[in-house]
């Protein structure tokens, strides 16, 4: 339409109405309209520069149940999801499951000496909260306050192990609660050190995360705009001032506010600006209820408490895609990002999508295989073919375990979703975390009892079963296995119960959609099932192998195991003596023939070929994690 | 009367508690909301859990558990309706007053177009039975009715919005593309056309050229970037509909009401650029509701001054013409609007969308640009829902109408000379709505109860996401919410419809039933 309007001026120009042109004149209009026509051309330039994405659009499987993740009931990935890129801490987990210091925000330091452990955190100076209120280390404070049972009691808020506080709180009850002495804050206010009675495992993942604790108490004064400078720093000295005294009415106004006022799930030109004060490279512009939310770049504070962020204007979350729609609309150019599981077709039809980059590998999630030797925690008592730790009862089960066609299960059933699946030989290190992986098989164990081809442990299944039940071929050993009833698994089952059929067991396959509720079901000798891997912790996973534990429902009792355990749960250790030690642990279960590893859940991320910087991590937030350095 | 809808709503009561004591109880009894956390030993999940079984109220038993929940529903009739939380501690009232307008807005249209052409169709296969046409009609109704929606969906995906946009961008139909779907279209009309191998043969190409060219002049005139039908094509349909209205309603021999048709689609010419004044300044959904008050008055007005006998059927038929005029001119307005809407940043030329029920990109708040985001949202599940529905609308009406058709009235009717509009439209049609209409009430109850699969595929959340996520969270508040929502209008439906099954049919009474 331009176009024809534009010919239609420039004739009436050149033609007007029979006049003879002389040069000048013709000159003169021309000049005109090729003025014009350059506007309109830099409008047109200048709009597609306007419309060059540096959006960002991806999604999250649910919808945002709130803003403050940190509340019990508001503990679900999206939400911590959404609101990572508006917050930065003393550190952020990477794609390799490290913490990796966040030095522009603090930096931190411990010492043991004989009155504890102190581990100092120091806020850098000169950053600021996006409404222009200094950072400090009374920002701190607070999750001292979430954290802290003994904090609670003592400041009239309530017992949290008896469920009643102020602060609804997921914070309590943990180590930090069990660990914590003191804290003191130092006289510039910007060194908060926490004091624990001892070095504990993994205590460097308890830093203290900032909470613009001056919003907070303006909101508990009923203030609904945000405060003038002086008002914001009044606001922050009588928190700290509040702390120092433990004001119980004080805490109780706040922890209200902090417990209820943040779940929300629409944001917009109304919402309380107080509730958005946040630190990060982006700030919270708008949330739709069940339908998105979007993220746009703060001019304050991006790059001030963290990476800076510069080739991305906005990110937006959408809400309850689902997986089968995800590829229509990444070629529909609706959405820039997308992660999850995949099945075999649904990665056919990503691959035939044109304007996007496929990530597919394995997951952190991994598939195991675990035998009962026992009824857990006096469930009662287990008389199936693996029961005991006899001699006999392990050979059996060994005979049984050698007889999974571990290869042929990735082959058929992994491969086409993943084309870098291999065996798994270790429920600690994952192959996809590369050499240490490599190094770590070494010594854990399951290459060792397992690692022979499949002909040669058929071989020794079947002389094996050959001395336990001689009669194997008329009389096969019945196993009841148990797993979710999904088509993977149920695949899986029969591919591995007919390899079973070989060496003389009659495996029934007990798929259910309430499996997990059935793992302490005697009736089942086994159970097909999956693991996902958050931050390591040095305790492993103890807590479902060790003998005593309540979660461990397969009842194995092994006290070398338990040994090891309880070396991991005290002190912490070193990276090599941790490996030495969980490597010790994988080996029993192997030696013992408890459970063996199988493979890695394959995923996948589909990313728009526009889009650059992304790089999926296991743990969450998955896909953010480094968004400033994305470009698109 | 009285004491049969007194009778039946005592009944509903006894219904609904039944229904829901028993869901309530087999529900809780199937699964454990707190599966999830059964092998997490990390601090927070314990935490969480217990946080979870607390807010639930999960150590009280099923059935105790149920009758706490009645006393919050209960709360209706002294106006504290409580329905409990969600497992992520969300008021359940607040879930479902978001999802029931959701729904309604993704399944009204759909709905609507399925009854209209269902009915439509229906009637003519019927009045032309065992026609080539009644064939073609009847095996794409029951082609379309036999594909399961997450299909139907994906294709639609691909065609109408991937395709399209990717044309839009390129702006060009190939013209094997333009070659073959003129030939579909001629292969359409040469079936649904009957008489002779010649006129079907002239059919078929005139609809081929037609298509043919449509399509290329579409290309050339770019006319997909800024579409429009402007004053002239709006008052063409505007004849054309009061034509069609006038012609089934009161054939047109009668000239009062051709006459008060004709000059609505006059008023809707001489108005055209007024209105466009109007919409600009001034729009919103209360403007729309004031212009279509306007519209039916007017229309009544002037078939008051047209007609001088059977003034009732009169206005009848203008109002109908002025409905569809003031549809054109919506249609026309929105139209009009396509161009900016496809340049806006959040659209960059790709307007179809497969997923969402809005464009969470979109920062205006234009009144009409927010309208055409909704109705391009619509677009495909629309076509799916209608697609896949209507073919159960088809069958019914042209069964029923056929048993009318072949009633002694009919045959009556047309022995006494009645034309044959007259026989179809005012006999046998009105005879044959009073069993659909009692469907179309049933039907309507359910469609609140949520497009289940189709508001998964297209990334709708209404009811059926709901419904879907209640079952696979193990969330039983939730699920016995939507189940409160849709049990209790699928049982006054039910009353409903047998009161206007005796409205509609004199010959019963429902007083005698029961």
């Amino acid at each position: 339409m331009n176009l024809v309007h534009l010919l239609f001026i420039f004739y009436s120009f050149i033609n007007h109405k029979g006049e003879t042109l002389n040069l000048k004149t013709l000159a003169r209009r021309s000049t005109i309209v090729g003025t014009i026509a350059g506007l309109l051309l830099a409008d047109i330039l200048i709009f597609t520069a306007q419309a060059a994405p540096r959006t960002v659009v991806l999604t999250q499987p649910t919808p945002l149940t709130g803003l403050n993740s940190s509340v019990t009931e508001m503990n679900l990935a999206t939400n911590s999801e959404v609101m990572y890129p508006t917050g930065f801490g003393f550190y952020y987990a990477n794609d390799a499951k490290k913490l990796v210091p966040n030095t522009k925000f603090g930096t931190w330091k411990s010492k043991k000496d004989s009155t504890g452990f102190r581990v100092s955190y120091t806020v850098k100076p000169n950053q600021t909260w996006n409404d222009g209120t200094p950072i400090d280390a009374v920002d701190l404070l607070l999750s001292h306050v979430v954290s802290s049972e003994k904090w609670s009691i003592d400041a009239g808020l309530g017992d949290p192990s008896a469920g009643v506080t102020a602060f609804d709180s997921l914070g309590y009850g943990g180590t930090y609660t069990k660990r914590i002495k003191s804290t003191v804050l130092s006289d510039n206010n910007m060194t908060l050190t926490l004091v624990y009675d001892k070095a504990f495992a993994d205590w460097d993942q308890y830093a203290p995360g900032p909470f613009p604790v001056h919003a907070l108490s303006l909101l508990a004064d009923g203030k609904t705009t945000l405060g003038t400078d002086a008002a914001s720093k009044a606001a922050k000295a009588k928190f700290l001032d509040d702390y120092l005294t433990k004001d119980t009415a004080r805490f109780k106004a706040m922890g209200k506010i902090w417990s209820t006022s943040y779940n929300i799930t629409t944001v917009n030109a109304s919402t309380n600006p107080l509730l958005l004060v946040s630190n990060g490279g982006f700030k919270l512009q708008s949330c739709i209820d069940q339908i998105s939310c979007t993220l746009v770049i703060d001019p304050v504070t991006n790059g001030m408490s963290g990476p800076e962020t510069t080739e991305i204007d906005k990110i937006v979350y959408r809400f309850d895609i689902a997986d089968t729609s995800a590829p229509q609309a990444l070629a529909n150019k609706e959405i820039d990002l997308y992660g999850g599981q995949v099945t075999a077709d649904g990665l056919t039809q990503l691959k035939a999508i044109k304007n996007i980059t496929l990530d597919a590998g394995p997951q952190t999630t991994y598939e195991q295989l675990a035998l009962r030797t026992a009824g857990p925690n006096d469930v009662g008592d287990y008389k199936g073919p693996f029961a005991g730790e006899t001699k006999r009862a392990r050979e059996l089960r060994r005979a049984f375990l050698l007889a999974v066609p571990r290869e042929d299960m990735i082959q058929k059933i992994i491969l086409p979703t993943d084309v870098s699946a291999v065996v798994l030989n270790s429920r600690v290190v994952m192959p996809s975390d590369g050499a240490a992986y490599k190094s770590y098989i070494l010594n854990n164990g399951v290459k060792q009892y397992f690692g022979a081809s499949y002909t040669a442990r058929m071989a020794e299944a079947t002389s094996l079963m050959n001395k336990l039940v001689p009669n194997w071929k008329s009389k096969p050993v019945v196993v009841n296995l148990l797993h979710r009833n999904n088509a993977r698994r149920t695949a899986q089952c029969q591919l591995y119960a007919a390899s079973w059929a070989k060496v003389g067991f009659t495996v029934a396959c007990g798929g259910r959609a309430d499996w997990s509720s059935q793992t302490s079901n005697l009736e089942y000798d086994a159970g097909l099932f999956a693991w996902g891997a958050g931050l390591p912790v040095q305790v492993g996973d103890c807590g479902q192998t060790e003998s005593e534990s309540p979660n461990s429902t397969w009842g194995w009792i092994n006290p070398a195991i338990d040994k090891n355990c309880s070396v991991l749960k005290g002190d912490p250790l070193r990276e090599a003596s941790r490996n030495r030690y969980w490597q010790a642990i994988e080996k029993e279960q192997s030696k013992n023939a408890y459970t063996i590893p199988l493979f890695q859940w394959p995923g996948v991320t589909a990313i728009a070929t526009t889009l650059k910087g992304v790089k999926p991590s296991p743990i969450t937030p998955n896909l953010v994690w480094n968004y400033w350095e994305w470009s698109n | 009367m009285l004491a049969f809808i007194g009778r039946r709503i005592g009944t509903l009561f006894v219904i609904l508690f039944g229904s829901s004591f028993i869901l309530y109880n087999l529900t809780a009894i199937s699964g454990d909301p707190r599966e999830q956390y059964k092998f997490a030993t990390d601090e927070k999940s314990q935490s969480a859990l217990r946080a979870l079984v607390r807010q639930l109220d999960l150590e009280t038993p099923p059935p105790l558990r149920y009758f706490k929940w009645l006393e919050g529903v209960l709360g209706v009739f002294y106006g504290k309706l409580n329905f409990g939380v969600t497992r992520d501690n969300e008021d359940v009232i607040s879930r479902l007053s978001a999802a029931i307008p959701t729904t309604l807005k993704l399944v009204t249209a759909a709905t609507l177009t399925a009854i209209f052409l269902g009915i439509a169709l229906g009637m003519v296969t019927a009045i032309r039975q065992y026609s080539r046409f009644d064939y073609v009609v009847t095996f794409f109704s029951f082609l379309m009715f036999s594909l399961p929606i997450f299909w139907v969906a994906v294709l639609l995906k691909q065609f109408l919005a991937i395709e399209f946009n990717d044309f839009l961008e390129v702006g060009y139909i190939d013209i094997g593309w333009r070659i073959l779907i003129a030939a579909f279209t001629a292969v359409f009309w040469a079936g649904v056309i009957g008489g002779s191998k010649n006129r079907i043969a002239k059919v078929a190409l005139s609809a081929f050229i037609l298509t043919f060219g449509i399509l290329t002049a579409i290309v050339a005139l770019k006319w997909f970037y800024d579409p429009g039908l402007g004053p002239i094509v709006v008052f063409i349909l505007s004849v054309g509909i009061a034509f069609a209205v006038t012609a089934i309603s009161m054939g047109l021999d009668n000239r009062p009401a051709l006459k008060s048709s004709l000059s609505i689609a006059l008023i809707t010419l001489i108005l055209y650029y007024p209105l466009q004044y109007v919409f600009d300044k001034y729009s919103s959904w209360l403007l729309i509701l004031a212009l279509a008050v306007l519209t039916i008055s007017t229309a009544t007005l002037i078939s008051v001054l047209f007609a001088k006998i059977d003034r009732g059927a009169v206005i009848r038929t203008s109002v109908i013409t002025s409905i569809g005029c003031g549809l054109v001119v919506i249609l026309d307005r929105l139209l009009s609007t396509w161009s900016e809407y496809l340049t806006l940043d959040g659209v960059n030329g790709r307007p179809i969308p497969t997923i969402g029920q809005m464009n969470p990109l979109l920062t205006t708040d234009d009144f009409w640009l927010v309208q055409l985001d909704t109705v391009v949202h619509l677009i495909l599940p629309t076509v799916a829902l209608t697609l896949i529905s209507f073919a159960g609308y088809i069958r019914f009406t042209r069964g029923t109408m056929l048993e009318v058709l072949n009633q002694d009235y009919i045959r009556t009717a047309r022995a006494k000379g009645l034309s044959e509009r007259v026989v179809v439209v005012r006999h046998a049609f009105r005879n044959t709505m009073i069993p659909i209409t009692t469907i179309i009430v049933v039907d309507i109850s359910g469609v609140i109860g949520g497009a289940i699969i189709t508001e998964r595929v297209f990334g709708w959340s209404g009811m059926g996401t709901l419904f879907n996520k209640a079952i696979s969270g193990y969330d039983l508040n939730l699920l016995m919410g939507v189940f409160a929502v849709t049990a209790t209008l699928a049982v006054l439906a039910n009353l409903v419809a047998d009161l206007l099954y005796a409205a509609l049919d004199p010959r019963i009474r429902v007083g005698n039933r029961l």
